[in-house]
């Protein structure tokens, strides 16, 4: 198994690069601490529309994808685990976009000390 | 052995992220390790540094210090930055994307400072 700790935002060349190689893994698994958290945040969620229609980010810069959707797209929901700590502390929301373990790092900790793992920290 | 891959992915100067990331590195040389340069980090590539006027030790001599380390630069970070026709250290392999990321891949570990 591949363990991907990913503690970026969604806009990171980091967290690109993070899902570039998940995607590339048959078993690969994302645990989001940290603002990594905020890769679960929708469009509608993390930006707003511009008087053109188009979506943008709250900086003002358009938006390409939004750090779900991209997540989405590399990993189902079974496979991204998020730490509650900090969602709350970051006021985000999973809504069954994630699983939230009752030991975030318990979790992660059994995950990487099975025989054959490897851990990728971004 | 296990396997190590060192991930560079800002500027070799200006910070102690890549210093720090190398002398890593270097320390890790009796495994199998290997320097990634992505990004930013394809500056280490260059030819010819000349870090005298920083003040800092001159990181691309870390390098031919241990050549037991592969230096791998990820070659559309090159394109990206314009450095394409650029002069490049004699030991460095350079790699499209696919075959950059593989080699993360089968890394037991990817480092990143």
């Amino acid at each position: 198994m591949r363990i991907f700790l990913l503690t970026k935002t969604p806009q990171s060349e980091r967290t690109k690069l993070c899902l570039r190689l998940a995607a590339s893994s048959q078993d690969a698994v994302v645990y989001l601490a940290g603002d990594g958290v905020y890769n679960l945040l929708r469009q509608d969620e993390a930006g707003k529309v511009n008087h053109n229609g188009e979506a943008v980010q709250a900086t003002g810069h358009p938006c390409q994808k939004d750090g779900f959707q991209a997540l989405a797209a590399t990993l189902q929901k079974h496979r991204i685990f998020a730490c509650l700590e900090d969602l709350e502390a970051r006021g985000v929301h999973a809504d069954g976009k994630a699983t939230i373990p009752a030991d975030f790092y318990g979790s992660l900790v059994n995950e990487m000390m099975r025989e054959g793992s490897q851990v990728y920290s971004f | 052995m296990k396997s190590f891959f060192f991930l560079l992915d800002s500027a070799p100067y200006g910070s102690e992220k890549a210093f720090g990331l190398l002398n890593a590195a270097a320390v890790s040389s009796k495994m199998d390790a290997a320097v990634g340069l992505y990004g930013d980090g394809v500056y280490l590539a260059l030819a010819d540094q000349d870090s005298r006027a920083l003040g800092l030790p001159n990181h691309s001599d870390i390098l031919y210090a241990y050549p037991e380390i592969r230096v791998l630069v990820h070659e559309p970070s090159l394109v990206d930055r314009g450095l394409m026709n650029a002069g490049l250290l004699e030991r460095v392999e350079l790699m499209d994307g696919e075959k950059f990321f593989e080699e993360m891949l089968v890394a037991d570990g990817i480092i990143l400072l």
